[in-house]
């Protein structure tokens, strides 16, 4: 008894059969909870806790306790050295990583794009893409002598491979039909890039942005050390050197740990755009 | 438009495609000598077997593939490339996720000022029936909506043509029917020109003016259909159904599947090469339908086409058809219908569990992932208590299950009854049993059917009628009476937004006692979001009312505050659907060389969703009566009558259960908010019914609805309803 019929009758106005899915709700609707705060405050308190007792059990003199570098924070901000010094590495990360970004993300676009032009590229990308910055620093050095530049060149050197990558792969997964669709709306070879292969491919090149600038980060502070006389790589190294204050030394670390998380969370804040969420279905 | 009187939309000839092979040198060829032409202004489906070419045939029309040699001329030029006067729809969907509904629906319209495209969208997004969700992004919408919004992109570019690639493959049966249905209002509202590629023969004859039906591969156009239909088209009509029978003859599968390997064909519709080749597909979903013209296990006795015909395969004859499969017993399946087809009665009880265990069949519906269902809950209209059943409380049954499950019944059903054909039973779909045939000697002795327009006749040594309300045998032996007790009537539909209360019962069956007498709604869930809700009344009840379904419904909802207020966001899916489930008992259940199975036998207003356990129980009974009776080889009546009194005990259990349910509710919502009174319904509420000895509650019901009646002062004494029995 077939009592279905195809009628579209006046009565049955096209309502959609479906209500919006719940899809990306769940993460948007972030549930506060209690223990979201609490579990990690505790992990960390927990953490402070050891440190103190270990420091305080073993006797040292010569490593801090956590209120020295409380202390330590406090003395680096009377000074004015610690906002000169965050600064300093601010700058240099914007910097190198800017100038990766706004080379990296064309070149991956187009050598996803070409086919030819990925086979003469890719090889040369994979050899340089494993050396690790740090092993540039000498010819950094030479190049640049100890002015900014050589730890911008550093930083440059490697952000622009993930982002790269990231990027030559975000256009070979596009989806064909979004392609194909396109080419069905008569779109120029200008307008295909800009309005479809560049949107689709942003959501992985997003991600390939977030993870260079994670290795950005690790990698000014080690060009500090070495190839310049201010930021926090160098205020950690000066510290050591110019009397063993390892409290300033142990600020300086949790500086770059701070500044790392907030520069991930601002990065994580794009992914949640309208533009790109699509892209991150499943997390 | 200039082109509309002068030349074909869309001219295909001696088109050739062949792709490279694994080896070089062997290049696949995939469309042989392809010819077709299509009207400006037509509706035209291309069908054809998983895998046959025809998507790279409307991907070669549509310039986005370059054919092996030979022309395609759309509206008087030679296609070279994609072009934007002819806009595809792609079954994976390639509305832009980066984009809102609103922003793609005027991805083609860049060029037109911005009101003009302001308009141009507002129009389209309404024809549609997106309206309000301008500004949701894809994400955010189901399938069915997906492909909605891009069907309005397509439009709002203006085309002289649209091409269509499955563009409701991957929805739902429901979601499609209404697709389709909203797509015809939109081509008679808009005329273009549209080829439409499709697998199923049921949508091509619901949607096109003509069906090219592709041969495998590599694929011809092997026939044309003409579907001179009128629309809205009627999918119970003769015209359909013939139509459709054509479709599937041209296509070789004619119903026919499987085994046999005999081309010797009765059919003059099937040509042959089309027979033979479909034969020897791999497809990867198993097809139901099997054949009858050559059964491979020969019958016993000479010109038998099988030793028992079951007629209708819902659950008691798909059931009843795997018991047989498994004891070895040839049989045929006969089903008017095509499944999936659409029916109610959504939700299942434990026992059926045992019987799934039976036939192997448990591990299918775990895999299925229909929502599991833990327990029922009960709310009267008078206050908001909620009183919940848990299965794992009742455990008896000594299944290791805690849950049943809650089906979309179109599925539900095919999927029993693929599995029955899994275990060997032999299906034929499409065949309407017109009678059942007796010899001389009153024994049955086979069936006269109706498929593709033609009569013909098989012959068997029993007829088992599971054709389910139908009552096939029953009519036509006049056996059934009305059971004046029960003249119940149903209105339902799916829902979505329904609220389903607190999370722990969210998944649980929900019965809502409204104020009228008999009256009561279930709350269904089908899946995460849709849900079934439907009003069960007295038939009278809504004969009275004389309103339309819509306000009949919210009336009834609005006097259950609960009720009403979970509904008060839910959305109706598609058309109300009303029927009248009037209860009956037929005076034999089993005569000479035949019986009844399931509802065929006897229908009782299944307020427990006792229905499909019912069907499956009987099934279970009979298979165990016909595998004894043939091994004795004696048919006659007496041979069955174990089965019709275990089965008349049960229903009958289960009739006064409802009767006593109905004549005084607070009893039974008293009893099972109590754990002892639960624990007494144990065997009930798991459809266990079939011995009246354990089922003592009963008499202590009827005792107390006495007692109740026989004191006016009693609390209750005004919830009694008029019936006694």
């Amino acid at each position: 008894m077939n009592t279905l019929s195809n009628q579209p009758g006046p009565a049955s106005s096209p309502s959609p059969e479906a209500e919006r899915e719940p899809a990306g709700a769940p993460a948007s609707r972030a549930s506060w909870s209690p223990a979201k705060f609490v579990l990690p405050f505790s992990v960390a308190t927990l953490f402070l806790l050891l440190w103190d007792a270990g420091v305080r059990l073993s006797g040292s003199d010569l490593f801090p306790k956590p209120i020295d570098v409380v202390r330590g924070i406090v003395e680096l901000i009377q000074e004015g050295l610690l906002l000169k010094y965050v600064v300093a590495s601010l700058f240099r990360v914007t910097s190198g990583f800017t100038l990766a970004v706004l080379v990296g993300v064309p070149f991956g676009l187009v050598l996803g794009w070409y086919s030819r032009a990925f086979q003469a590229f890719n090889p040369m990308i994979q050899i340089f893409r494993p050396i690790s910055p740090i092993a540039w620093i000498p010819v950094a050095i030479l190049w640049f002598g100890v002015s900014d530049a050589a730890p911008i060149f550093l930083i440059f050197l490697a952000s622009v491979f993930p982002i790269t990558v990231s990027a030559i792969a975000a256009v070979q997964n596009m989806q064909p039909v979004y392609l194909r669709a396109a080419r069905n709306f008569g779109l120029s070879r200008a307008q295909l890039f800009r309005r479809v292969v560049f949107p689709a491919c942003l959501p992985q090149v997003l991600t390939g942005i977030r993870i260079a600038l994670g290795v950005a980060w690790l990698v000014v502070v080690a060009a500090e050390m070495i190839a310049v006389n201010s930021g926090l790589g160098y205020l950690i190294i000066d510290a050591r050197n110019a009397g063993k204050r390892y409290d300033l030394v142990v600020a300086g670390m949790v500086m770059i740990g701070l500044i790392g998380l907030a520069l991930d969370l601002c990065v994580r804040r794009l992914e949640k755009f309208d533009e790109v969420r699509w892209g991150y279905a499943n997390r | 438009m200039n082109s509309r009187s002068n030349h074909p939309a869309i001219s295909v000839r001696d088109l050739w495609m062949s792709f490279p092979g694994q080896r070089a040198g062997q290049p696949i060829l995939v469309l042989e000598r392809v010819n077709l032409e299509v009207k400006p202004g037509e509706f035209v489906c291309l069908v054809g077997p998983s895998g046959c070419g025809k998507s790279t045939l409307l991907n070669i029309v549509g310039g986005f593939l370059r054919p092996t040699r030979g022309d395609v001329i759309v509206e008087g030029e030679p296609v070279r490339h994609p072009d934007p006067r002819r806009i595809f729809v792609f079954q994976e969907n390639g509305v832009f996720p980066w984009l809102n509904v609103e922003e793609n629906i005027g991805f083609g319209l860049l060029a037109k000022s911005p009101a003009e495209r302001h308009r141009l969208v507002a129009h389209y997004l309404a024809m549609v029936g997106l309206g309000g969700f301008e500004r949701a992004y894809p994400r955010e919408l189901s399938g069915g909506m997906r492909q909605r919004a891009e069907i309005a992109r397509a439009l709002a570019a203006n085309p002289e043509i649209i091409y269509m690639d499955e563009p409701f493959g991957a929805l739902d049966f429901i979601t499609r029917l209404k697709m389709r249905a909203d797509l015809t209002r939109i081509w008679q509202t808009e005329k273009k020109t549209v080829l439409f590629v499709t697998h199923d023969i049921e949508e091509a004859v619901q949607l096109a003016d003509r069906v090219l039906v592709m041969s495998q591969r590599p694929a011809t156009i092997q026939t044309v259909i003409n579907v001179p239909l009128p629309r809205p088209r009627d999918l119970d009509s003769p015209g359909y159904l013939a139509t459709r029978d054509r479709i599937f003859a041209a296509m070789g599968m004619s119903l026919r599947i499987g085994e046999s390997a005999d081309p010797g064909d009765d059919n003059p519709n099937s040509p042959r090469g089309g027979a033979s080749r479909s034969r020897s597909t791999s497809e990867a979903k198993p097809p139901p339908q099997s054949s009858v013209s050559a059964p491979d296990a020969s019958p016993p006795a000479g010109k038998l086409d099988a030793q028992v015909i079951i007629i209708g395969a819902g659950p008691a004859g798909s059931t009843l058809a795997a018991y047989l499969a498994r004891a070895g017993i040839h049989h045929l399946l006969l089903d008017q219908s095509v499944h999936p087809r659409p029916h109610v009665g959504e939700s299942l009880v434990c026992s059926t569990t045992r019987i799934f265990q039976d036939i192997d069949f448990l591990p299918v519906m775990e895999q299925a992932q229909f929502v599991r269902k833990y327990g029922a809950v009960w709310t009267h209209w008078a206050d908001e208590q909620q009183r919940v059943i848990r299965f794992r409380e009742i455990p008896e049954l000594g299944l290791a299950q805690d849950y049943t499950y809650h089906v979309d019944r179109g599925r539900f059903d095919q999927l029993l009854l693929q599995h029955a054909a899994r275990q060997g039973s032999q299906v034929l779909e499409g065949a309407r049993v017109e009678r059942v045939e007796f010899g001389s000697d009153g024994l049955a002795t086979g069936v006269r059917l109706r498929q593709h327009g033609q009569e013909r006749a098989l012959r068997c040594q029993l007829v088992a009628d599971a054709s389910g309300r139908g009552t096939l045998l029953g009519s036509q032996l006049r056996l059934k009476r009305n059971d004046s007790l029960f003249h119940q009537f149903a209105v339902h539909n799916w829902f979505e937004g329904v609220d389903r209360g607190p999370a722990e019962t969210a998944d649980y069956i929900h019965i809502h006692v409204l104020p009228l007498p008999r009256a009561w709604v279930w709350l269904i869930p089908i899946d995460p979001t849709i849900t079934s809700v439907g009003i069960v009344t007295e038939g009278a009840d809504f004969a009275r009312g004389n309103m339309p379904v819509e306000d009949f419904f919210a009336r009834h909802v609005a006097s259950h505050p609960l009720l009403a207020r979970r509904m008060a966001r839910a959305r109706p899916i598609h058309e109300f659907s009303r029927e009248g489930n009037y209860s009956y008992v037929m005076d034999r259940f089993a005569g000479n060389g035949w019986l009844l199975v399931g509802d065929a036998a006897r229908f009782v207003d299944p307020v427990f969703s006792s229905g499909v356990s019912v069907a499956m129980e009987s099934a279970r009974r009979a298979a165990e009566a016909i595998i004894r009776a043939l091994a004795r080889n004696d048919l006659a009546a007496a041979a069955f009558a174990g089965y019709e009194r275990a089965v008349r005990a049960g229903v009958d259990i289960w009739r006064e259960f409802i009767l006593r349910y109905y004549q005084l509710p607070p009893l039974f919502l008293d009893l099972i908010s109590r754990p002892d009174g639960r624990r007494q319904l144990t065997q009930l509420l798991q459809g266990d019914v079939y011995d009246r000895a354990s089922v003592p509650i009963l008499e202590q019901m009827g005792a107390t609805i006495r007692a109740v009646s026989d004191d006016p002062n009693h609390p209750w004494h005004p919830h009694l309803s008029g019936h006694d029995h």
